[in-house]
Order: structure tokens, then sequence, then C-alpha cells
């Protein structure tokens, strides 16, 4: 079974099956959403069959058929009805007279024997010419309403796509693979010690009288203990104090550029990494070496 | 002609007509991605030393050995190149080096090309072991007659 409704926006009347009632439905003609219910049902005496433009009804076989009207929601095109009166004809034509004064791309197609997909496409009067004469007969007649195979305009084409979540979405990945390509990168510091396999004092005296140096300590307590030329060992109990001596030295008068990193064999990795990073922060040429004496 | 027919020029698109076909495509895209990215790195997060001055050396070029903090004075070396993955030395340090030299020996003789070696030192390893694994490390180098930047690991500052 079905009813028929009125679309409130553009007047048009469709059927519609009995389970759409009640739902919010898209009207084929002007794609407006509509709500089924007492308010926009019609009853069917009222009905004028504006779609009851089936092959059954129509003089000629090769018009339109009901895939005309198809559309992409729940209103279905009318159901062949079999016994439409002529003076529904008359009210049929005086329907697609509305409907044809819609300003669509191509008001008035000429077309009857063409399917309705390729219909609108045809500007030109279909080269089999046996329906030619058709196309201008009178506004009146009852056969009028084979040029209602008109284009749906709303259908849905290809190049209407929304891009706007797709451009999202890869302007997401863009970000995503910008910050995890960051991620391979790994910081590092250049690990300047001398290679020796005994550590010897010995390496460590030719450094003490040079005014170049300055010589960092890393106690097998974790704190710094730093010496230039114009003192010999101080504490430094934390990298802030070993920045503040650091920066002292670079003051002096003998303008040391080199920092002796000296790490006591049971000192922490990172308390090294710290006193590099402090070197390198005030532009010292740092070399490292391993001790197991103290200072 | 009778024009009573109100017609909209152009419907406008509305909410929940949004095609959002596009979207879930790439976020299936996305979805599989982080799948297959998660399955290649089976690397372990090591706490690293902090510091500022650190140079961006590209992960994918170098080889590297993450010593791994025990609790004690010796240190746990895994070993990580591009031909072999993952291999976990014994405890004794002599087997230690031994291993470290042959990784090296065969890591660079497969791909000349690798740009340095990283030591990645977990925080609370004592210098010492680093200095060894360097020393092993540089040791391979003469052997082999090359010179590559050998570097320690550092993280940014949060």
């Amino acid at each position: 079974m079905s009813f028929s409704f009125q679309c409130p926006v553009c007047k048009s009347i469709r059927k519609a099956a009995d389970h759409v009632y009640g739902k919010r439905v898209r009207c084929a003609d002007c794609d407006n959403f509509v709500t089924v219910d007492d308010s926009t049902i019609v009853q069917p005496q009222q009905d004028f069959g504006l779609l009851d433009t089936s092959p059954g009804q129509s003089p000629d076989p090769s018009t339109g058929p009901p895939q005309a009207h198809e559309s992409f929601d729940l209103a279905e095109p009318a159901e062949p009805t079999g016994n439409s009166s002529s003076t529904d004809y008359q009210k049929i034509a005086a329907a697609i007279t509305q409907k044809t004064a819609r300003p669509a791309p191509t008001p008035v197609a000429p077309v009857v024997s063409a399917g309705p997909r390729d219909a609108w496409k045809q500007e030109d009067p279909p080269s089999g010419g046996g329906q030619g004469p058709k196309t201008g007969s009178g506004d009146g007649d009852g056969d009028d309403f084979e040029e209602v195979v008109l284009p749906k305009g709303n259908k849905r084409t290809e190049d209407e796509m929304d891009m706007t979540p797709m451009v999202d979405v890869t302007f997401l990945l863009l970000i995503f693979f910008m910050v995890t390509a960051s991620f391979t990168l790994q910081k590092s510091m250049d690990l300047p010690t001398k290679t020796q396999d005994e550590p010897s004092p010995n390496v460590v005296e030719d450094f003490e009288d040079n005014p170049e140096y300055v010589s960092v300590f890393v106690s097998p307590y974790n704190e710094y203990r730093v010496r230039t030329s114009e003192y010999d060992w101080e504490d430094a109990p934390n990298r802030h104090e070993l920045r503040v001596r650091l920066t002292d030295a670079l003051q002096a008068q003998s303008k040391p550029e080199k920092m002796l990193i000296m790490a006591h064999a049971d000192c922490f990795h990172d308390k090294v990494i710290q006193a590099m990073d402090i070197g390198v922060e005030l532009r010292y040429k740092i070399q490292v070496i391993m001790t197991e004496e103290e200072f | 002609m009778d024009t009573r027919v109100e017609v909209k020029p152009r419907r406008e698109m509305s909410d929940d007509e949004l095609d959002i076909t596009p979207m879930i495509d790439i976020v299936f895209l996305l979805l599989a991605f982080f799948v297959v990215v998660s399955k290649m790195d089976p690397k372990p997060a090591v706490d690293l030393p902090i510091a500022k001055y650190g140079k961006a050396v590209n992960e994918k070029e170098a080889i590297y050995l993450i010593v791994r903090y025990t609790g004690n004075d010796d240190a746990a070396i895994i070993l990580y190149g591009n031909i072999q993955n993952g291999i976990e030395l014994s405890a004794d340090p002599e087997e230690q080096d031994e291993s470290i030299s042959e990784f090296i020996e065969e890591e660079f003789s497969k791909k000349p090309d690798i740009s340095g070696v990283i030591i990645k030192t977990e925080i609370g390893v004592k210098y010492q072991n680093t200095n060894r694994v360097f020393a092993a490390i540089k040791k391979s180098f003469d052997t082999l007659g090359i010179e590559k930047p050998v570097m320690v690991a550092v993280e940014e500052p949060q």
C-alpha cells in the first residue's frame, strides 16, 4: 500500500510506501526534507498523480518510464495505476506545465525516445526522428506529459562531492608524518674520548699546567670539581655551579678554549653528558678521558 | 505559463548530507598505517640523559648500541644494526667487547655507508661502561681502517 503526500516547499505530490509515514524524507523534486505526517499527507482522491506517467498510461510506450523520477530517498516514484480517466490527463498536463516552468538547464527538453538519463543531455532532437513532431504539440494537449522527461536537476553528480573532510584528514596525515619523521632522528653528541686501555694519571698531568685547558673532574659521588690555570680544584656540587665556574673561567687571562672532562670510572654516564652539554654551550673544545684517580 | 511552483535555485549542503566516505577511507588508511608502523618498531624505550645541544642524527643511517642500567656496576648491552637486530650480549665484559667488535665489523662490511655509531647509555649506568663500549668500537674501527663518528645519544629537555 502507498499514500501520497505533498511537499510543503515545491508543492509537488509524491507517492510513498506506508513505512515512510512519520519519517523525514527528501523530496525528489526540490531536495528539501519533508516530514511525512498528517500535515503533509494528501487524501488519495485529491491525488492528481503528477508522477503517474507510467508506460501503461502513456500513449507512446517509449515515453518516460518511472525511472525518470528515480530518487535517492524513500519517496518512491508512483506506482503505475491503470484507472486514470481522461480528466486525469488534463490534470497531469497542467501539472507538467508547472514542472516545465522550472528554470531547469533544458526547460522543455524535446526528448521522447531517449532514456531519462540521456534525455537531459540531448538538446538536439533525437536522430531517430520518429517522435520529432510531437515536441511541438500544444500545451493543453494530453500528450504534453511526454515532455516531462526532465532532468533531475538535483541529482548529485561527481563534481559536487564535498572534498572538505578528505582535505582535513589529508592535512592531519601530513602533520602526523612530519611529527613521526622527527622521531627517527636521534639527538646525540660526539664523544671525544681518547682511547686508552689503561687510564693513566700521566695523561692528566700533561694538561695540568696548560693554560689553554679547563679541567672538570666528575667524582665517583657524581659531583664536579673544576680547575683552571688560576686556581686549583674547586668544588661545583651541581651542574648550575659548574656552569658558573666554566663561565668565569672563560673570562680568565689565559683565555682557555679547551675543556678536559676527567670522568671517574664510577661516576654516572649522564653526569658526564651534563658537563659536556655545558661545555658545548660555552663553546669549549671538549675532550673526555676516564680516570680511576680522585682529585 | 503557470509559475506557481516555487523552485529553490540550489539546495544547500546541510550537515546531515555530508559525505563522509572519503574521510572513512583515509581513517582506515591511517589505522592500517599505525598498525604496520607499531609492528615495525619493536625497539625498547631507553631513558637517555638530557642535553640541550645534541645534534640530530638519522637513526636509520647509523647503527647503535643500547647500554642498559641493570642496578649494579655491569650493564646489559643490546646491539642494533641494519642487518642484525636486537642482539643481547652476555654479562661478561670480555665477551661483550668481542661481540661488539664482531658486530661492528659485520655491519660495516655489508653496509659501508653507515654514518656512525650511537651509544645509547641509559641514565644510572656508570661511565666506565660507556668508555668500555667506546673503546671496543674504536678498536674495531682501527682493525677495519675506517674513521666514523661515535656518538652518545641524548634527549632534548621537554
